[in-house]
């Protein structure tokens, strides 16, 4: 009976989690598709492209390949290359910016995803990319 | 399936039919930006980021004009295409982009000299 309580209270927590990722993401759909579109509309360019090493959390697969389509969904960053092992994407932005700023924007993405994916929630602990120390990384 | 039950409660304001007038909006909505992106396919400095453009601001742009009709048309048998419409749209667009963007880099196409960093140092690793 007591795991019983515990799957539903879980399944009660997960769905809460599933309906803040759908609140969350379609947001950041809708506003980065107006930056994006601001960017065109107007004169000039503010680009400060650049294609940024992302080291994951996620495990699998279908968090990898959630994580990357996700990523190439929302406006202003693009999925362009795809490593297995350890789990690592390549993100070129077209605002990105520094890789620092770049990659701090993808924590709350990649949180959020393994909230749904994972019964029992996001994992403890730093995004994979920050273990290492991005000073370090030695961006070329 | 009939969808009187749901499409003859037209709500009249004015002798104005409000679920047309917001269905033309978003329909206008989305076109436009459709239009933005086929405009960030000519502006926009590289591949990349064009890419940027058409993958994203015309994935929205569908989305809106999908909705738009919804609106012209609601009932359960025009909801359920909706949806799946919008399901493959959202799947197939970020994988299509993906595919076109990582050809891209293996084929060496030039990033924008803005470019500011680069960690895959061109570099095309065997394993991807």
């Amino acid at each position: 009976m007591n795991g019983f309580l515990r799957l539903m209270t879980g399944s009660v927590r997960w769905l809460g989690r599933f309906v803040a990722f759908a609140g969350f993401f379609g947001w950041e759909l809708a506003s980065a598709n107006a930056t994006v579109a601001w960017e065109i509309i107007t004169p000039g360019s503010a680009l400060a492209p650049g294609i940024a090493e992302l080291p994951l959390r996620c495990r699998t697969d279908l968090e990898i390949a959630t994580m990357a389509n996700l990523i190439t969904l929302t406006p202003g960053t693009l999925t362009v290359a795809i490593q297995r092992d350890p789990p690592t994407l390549y993100v070129h932005g077209s605002h990105a910016g520094d890789p620092h700023t770049f990659r701090e924007q993808f924590d709350e993405l990649e949180n959020r995803i393994l909230d749904v994916l994972r019964f029992e929630g996001r994992p403890h602990g730093p995004p994979a990319w920050r273990a290492g120390g991005p000073e370090e990384r030695g961006t070329r | 399936m009939h969808d009187a039950a749901l499409a003859s409660e037209a709500v009249m304001v004015g002798g104005i039919d409000v679920l047309a007038v917001i269905a033309g909006i978003t329909i206008t909505i989305g076109a436009g930006f459709i239009v933005v992106a086929g405009v960030g396919l000519l502006r926009l400095a590289d591949v990349y980021s064009r890419m940027n453009a058409v993958t994203k601001a015309a994935t929205l742009g569908v989305i809106l004009t999908l909705v738009g009709s919804f609106l012209l048309m609601p009932g359960w048998d025009t909801a359920w295409k909706l949806v799946l419409a919008i399901a493959l749209q959202l799947l197939s667009s970020p994988v299509g982009g993906y595919a076109i963007g990582r050809a891209a880099y293996r084929s060496k196409a030039p990033l924008t000299d803005e470019t500011n960093f680069d960690d895959l140092g061109h570099r095309v690793p065997e394993r991807f």
